[in-house]
């Protein structure tokens, strides 16, 4: 299925948020997914990236992209999810460039620059994907009730008029 | 050397802790840098012809058609579709499922295929598929009284009534207009660098207008009679808007300060004026009595609004005795001691006349919309030290960090996405379930949080972060706003007083509109294009600020 990149962002922000993740890192990963997917990269990457534990590259990787900011480089062994990597890189706020060797990647802070990312027409994503991102994006959202229905916006009048 | 690029003199801009209170903000009326305004100027300025190369309409007005314009070398069509819907199903809330027009700005000229294609999917909305050519889908309910009485008159070969139309003032209402890629239409990011597109809400303010010039047609045609054309031009279109609308600001922050950054060094500019013309005086005087008039025009059903309005229509009254005289105006920097006067008194009036002094003043102001665009959004810059986010907290969220979040009317609300229609509401969070999900539009909560956990040091922010990384948003917030002094409402979101209506007369000021009628704290009717220009006929076509029924 092809989408709107900004549905992409939009979706996954809220399935990250959903997965327990927290808003600033959401909004980090949400626009890496969108850069991963116009790449090519490996959808199961972002599937993985998910699973909420403490290792998570959701968590890591801005803490990671803080440290080349800071002191200007770093360098990954056998990092989890190296293509995940170089999209959160291309959508980082200062320009950067990722080097690979082998297991090894390096990290260089180039400049202050935020890097131009191309628009792009339609994003493809599986359905698979799409349907996880909105599975976890779901519970985000509060169900309905009386309560909420009554004090809805426009809630008991009338539009016939 | 390189040339110095030369600013106009200004005044100190009004600071945010006044300008960013949510009474200020629902207090903001349309100006000449809002977005319509912006784009009906640029559409002058290229005799933008609009045509209509597809009517296919029944003799009830059931139908669809397609009209064209080429803007910034390229052309735009809206396709516009107009269905029978029974009474029982007319509801501007955004859980309605079918509308009396549903409407597709498209990108280009489009084919047959591409009219069937968006006539099978824009009356569904949410619902169906779209593609990167469609760049604004909308939908709107007529107000049934109006269309069916002005109809009515064409067909008995009269004019409408003047009174009906000067309190209702639009033939249809539109209660979604969306763009920026939501449900599978095209991004933004794919047209903001098109001449005339570039500026915010450009694709949707020309998708209204366009839908204006369409209700014009329909009645004409269901009416088989010509409208006089000074009702046709005080026909604007209605919108109806809910709290979907509010959290848009606080979550694109960057925008909101250059909007308010914008509006505020106009007014500083024009403040800084040492001494008026006669002609200028002269404007002034013209649309001081406009704004009177226009105040005076409006009334609204809800006894509290209408309250409020008759109050600034007294207020006006004794100010303009007072200070809006031409003796007044001739005074050096008069234009300055006009609004110390107002800031003393009620807000709708301090903010009614920063628009009004904006308005003779294109000259000098105009060319500050370029900047109204975010083409960045927010970072965070993990090189600042802890010690220094600590300052800036101290300097700028004084308002957020003197509020009591253990008293439980400080937390009465949040913020949240209904399941139902995924869309954003406001719930009570003693009385209903659901708070642990609630969005982050606690923003004062969060920095008071973070400015108790940050220790004062001399590491990197980065380091915090690293052990903190909850706090990574409220650090964003509070480095942005350092950057950005516009770019945060100064009140609690979550508190018992906060009410969406206020986020949403800002917002909408900005797009242009004007006869605000609130129905509760949480959803307003308005009305877009009211005075604007008709299509192909630019007369006057930067001069319909605050409109009057007989200008």
């Amino acid at each position: 299925m092809n989408l709107s990149a900004n549905q992409i962002v939009a979706t996954t922000l809220k399935a990250a948020r959903g997965a327990g993740f927290p808003m600033a890192q959401a909004e980090c990963f949400a626009a890496a997914t969108a850069q991963h997917l116009i790449q090519n990269r490996s959808e199961d990457d972002l599937s993985q990236a998910l699973i909420h534990t403490d290792d998570s590259p959701i968590l890591s990787l801005p803490a990671l992209l803080d440290e080349v900011c800071v002191s200007g480089s770093q360098t990954l062994q056998n990092p989890n999810l190296p293509s995940l990597v170089q999209s959160y890189v291309e959508t980082a706020a200062f320009e950067a460039q990722c080097i690979r060797a082998g297991q090894t990647i390096l990290i260089k802070h180039l400049s202050d620059r935020p890097p131009l990312i191309t628009p792009v027409a339609r994003v493809e994503m599986s359905p698979t994907l799409w349907a996880h991102l909105n599975k976890l994006a779901a519970k985000t959202y509060v169900p309905a009730s009386e309560a909420s229905r009554i004090s809805g916006a426009g809630a008991g009048l009338s539009d016939n008029d | 050397m390189k040339d110095m690029v030369e600013f106009p003199p200004q005044v100190a801009l009004r600071p945010a802790s006044r300008v960013m209170r949510l009474t200020q903000m629902g207090s903001m009326f349309p100006t000449r840098l809002s977005f319509l305004r912006t784009l009906m100027r640029r559409l002058a300025s290229e005799n933008a012809q609009v045509t209509r190369p597809v009517w296919n309409m029944s003799a009830d007005g059931y139908g669809h058609a397609v009209y064209s314009v080429d803007l910034g070398g390229y052309t735009y069509s809206l396709i516009a579709m107009s269905t029978e819907l029974p009474p029982e199903m007319r509801t501007d809330r955004v859980i309605a499922t079918a509308w009396d027009a549903a409407f597709c700005l498209f990108d280009g000229v489009p084919t047959p295929d591409d009219i069937a294609r968006i006539a099978e999917n824009a009356p569904k909305q949410e619902a169906g598929k779209f593609s990167e050519k469609e760049l604004v889908l909308s939908r709107a309910n007529k107000s049934v009284r109006l269309f069916n009485s002005v109809a009515e008159a064409l067909k008995n070969g009269d004019q409408p009534d003047e009174g009906m139309i000067r309190s209702i003032g639009y033939l249809m209402r539109t209660t979604a207009v969306y763009g920026n890629g939501k449900f599978g239409i095209a991004d933004r990011g794919l047209i903001q660098s098109r001449p005339g597109l570039g500026d915010p809400f450009a694709a949707e303010m020309l998708t209204v207008w366009l839908i204006r010039g369409f209700t014009h047609d329909l009645v004409e045609h269901v009416g088989q009679g010509t409208l006089a054309p000074h009702l046709k031009r005080y026909l604007g279109i209605g919108n109806s808007t809910g709290l979907g609308m509010a959290p848009f600001l606080v979550s694109h922050p960057t925008l909101l300060n250059n909007w308010m950054l914008v509006r505020e060094t106009a007014l500083a500019r024009v403040r800084a004026i040492d001494l008026l013309s006669q002609d200028q005086i002269v404007r002034i005087s013209t649309l001081v009595d406009r704004a009177e008039n226009h105040v005076n025009e409006w009334t609204v059903p809800d006894p509290d609004h209408m309250a409020r309005i008759k109050r600034l229509q007294s207020d006006f009254a004794t100010f303009k005795v007072a200070h809006l005289s031409d003796d007044h105006l001739r005074q050096p920097n008069s234009l300055d001691a006009i609004m110390h006067a107002a800031a003393s008194l009620s807000a709708d009036l301090e903010e009614l006349l920063a628009a009004l002094l904006i308005e003779p003043f294109g000259e000098l102001v105009d060319g500050l919309t370029d900047c109204m665009a975010d083409p960045f959004g927010s970072y965070l810059d993990p090189r600042m030290t802890c010690a220094d986010l600590s300052e800036a907290i101290q300097s700028d969220w004084q308002w957020a960090l003197g509020i009591d979040f253990n008293d439980p009317k400080q937390t009465a609300q949040f913020w949240y996405v209904s399941e139902e229609k995924l869309e954003p509401r406001l719930g009570s969070r003693h009385e209903e379930e659901g708070a642990e999900l609630e969005s982050p539009l606690d923003i004062a909560r969060r920095v008071q949080t973070l400015a108790q956990d940050l220790e004062v040091s001399e590491q990197p922010l980065a380091a915090f972060l690293r052990d903190n990384p909850h706090h990574r948003f409220a650090a964003q917030r509070v480095q942005n706003l350092s950057r950005n002094p516009y770019a945060e409402i100064h009140d609690n979101l979550i508190c018992d007083t906060c009410f969406p209506v206020d986020m949403l007369r800002c917002k909408l000021s900005f797009f242009g509109a004007s006869k605000f009628d609130p129905k509760s704290d949480r959803w307003t009717r308005i009305t877009l294009c009211q005075g604007a220009p008709l299509f192909n006929d630019y007369a006057s076509a930067d001069d319909w600020w605050l409109p009057c029924f007989n200008q």
